[in-house]
């Protein structure tokens, strides 16, 4: 009877041990998926914000279109289209030798609760990039020659010198219940239009 | 049955081994998004100091740029994270050297610190090894 009752207990602690740790190891499991989504979430978003080369072609990031704006623009012409806080769209030579062109960086409205980020170069209809997705609508605040900020920037195109982007790009999580940080790259780019400055 | 609660004490210290490790992975993984937001930050004012010298009309000369981030100090608080910020400017030769200075040349460096969610100091450029770039007083 004794060994009987041995064997029983030893097989439900023993039960109770697996189940622990096969619990165990899907949480890391999960913990693990969860960080390699991050660190591929963080890359693609620096890839969108610095550009990048693929099978030898290159790709511009946002820092260089926005480093165009006003290049090559008249002073009879406004640089500057639209700008809104989810929205800029701007005139700028891409290259010294190509036509003024016009550039938009957009996130549109959101599709299951996040918000598409698109970035437009003359064809308004077909991005060049995008979509990337936020978890929060792509935020501009703009900045005067004293860096104080701009409340009300579409009506203050001329004095628009800079801006502050901030993102927040976002994966869906794997299991959002057992690793509360949901996978995000939250960041703030600046950007100074050197070409505005001359 | 003593058996199997000596493997349960063993698995239980291996498992808090393990957890342990993906936690310290986890921590350089948000650590290394922090790291990232300073370089940002610091390119912030390396733009903005470069964007002020240009033009027939500057914000501010070379001389009063050297001035003004003489020895500045600012911060900054993104994403829950505050970035303490102190920038110095330095006359040097084209090469960045200070021990023979040229008021046409300014070393800006850019030193920053912050606390990380998990409590760790962050030093992004530090005093021996600071975001750096020199400036050429062209005169215009």
């Amino acid at each position: 009877m004794n060994s009987l009752l041995n064997t029983l207990g030893a097989t439900v602690v023993g039960s109770m041990i697996l189940l622990m740790v096969f619990g165990a190891l899907m949480n890391m499991q999960t913990l693990n998926y969860n960080m390699q989504q991050q660190v591929i979430l963080s890359g693609i978003a620096e890839n969108l914000l610095s550009g990048r080369t693929i099978a030898g072609v290159s790709y511009s990031g946002l820092d260089s279109y926005l480093s165009k704006v006003g290049a090559g623009v008249s002073a009879s012409t406004d640089p500057i289209i639209e700008a809104y806080s989810s929205n800029f769209k701007f005139r700028g030579k891409l290259s010294p030798y190509s036509g003024i062109s016009i550039i938009q960086i957009i996130s549109k409205n959101p599709v299951n609760g996040i918000y598409p980020l698109y970035v437009y170069v003359d064809d308004m209809v077909n991005p060049v990039s995008g979509p990337f997705w936020l978890a929060d609508p792509l935020n501009i605040n703009y900045y005067d020659v004293n860096n104080s900020e701009i409340y009300s920037p579409n009506s203050n195109h001329n004095a628009i010198r800079s801006c502050k982007f901030t993102f927040n790009f976002t994966f869906e999580t794997l299991r959002p219940d057992i690793d509360k940080r949901l996978v995000r790259y939250p960041t703030v780019v600046w950007k100074y239009f050197k070409n505005l400055y001359l | 049955m003593l058996l199997v609660l000596l493997a349960l004490a063993l698995f239980s210290t291996l498992m808090l081994n393990m957890y342990n490790l993906v936690l310290d992975d986890a921590k350089i993984v948000y650590n290394g998004i922090i790291y990232t937001q300073g370089q940002k930050i610091a390119d912030r004012y390396f733009q903005q100091i470069e964007a002020e010298l240009l033009g027939s009309n500057p914000i501010k000369t070379f001389s009063e740029a050297y001035t003004a981030f003489s020895n500045f100090s600012s911060s900054e608080a993104i994403n829950n994270t505050t970035y303490n910020i102190n920038i110095s400017s330095t006359y040097c030769d084209s090469l960045g050297n200070i021990s023979y200075p040229d008021s046409s040349y300014m070393r800006i460096d850019v030193r920053i610190n912050c606390i990380s969610p998990a409590g760790d100091t962050l030093y992004i450029g530090t005093q021996n090894s600071p975001f750096s770039k020199v400036l050429f007083d062209i005169g215009i």
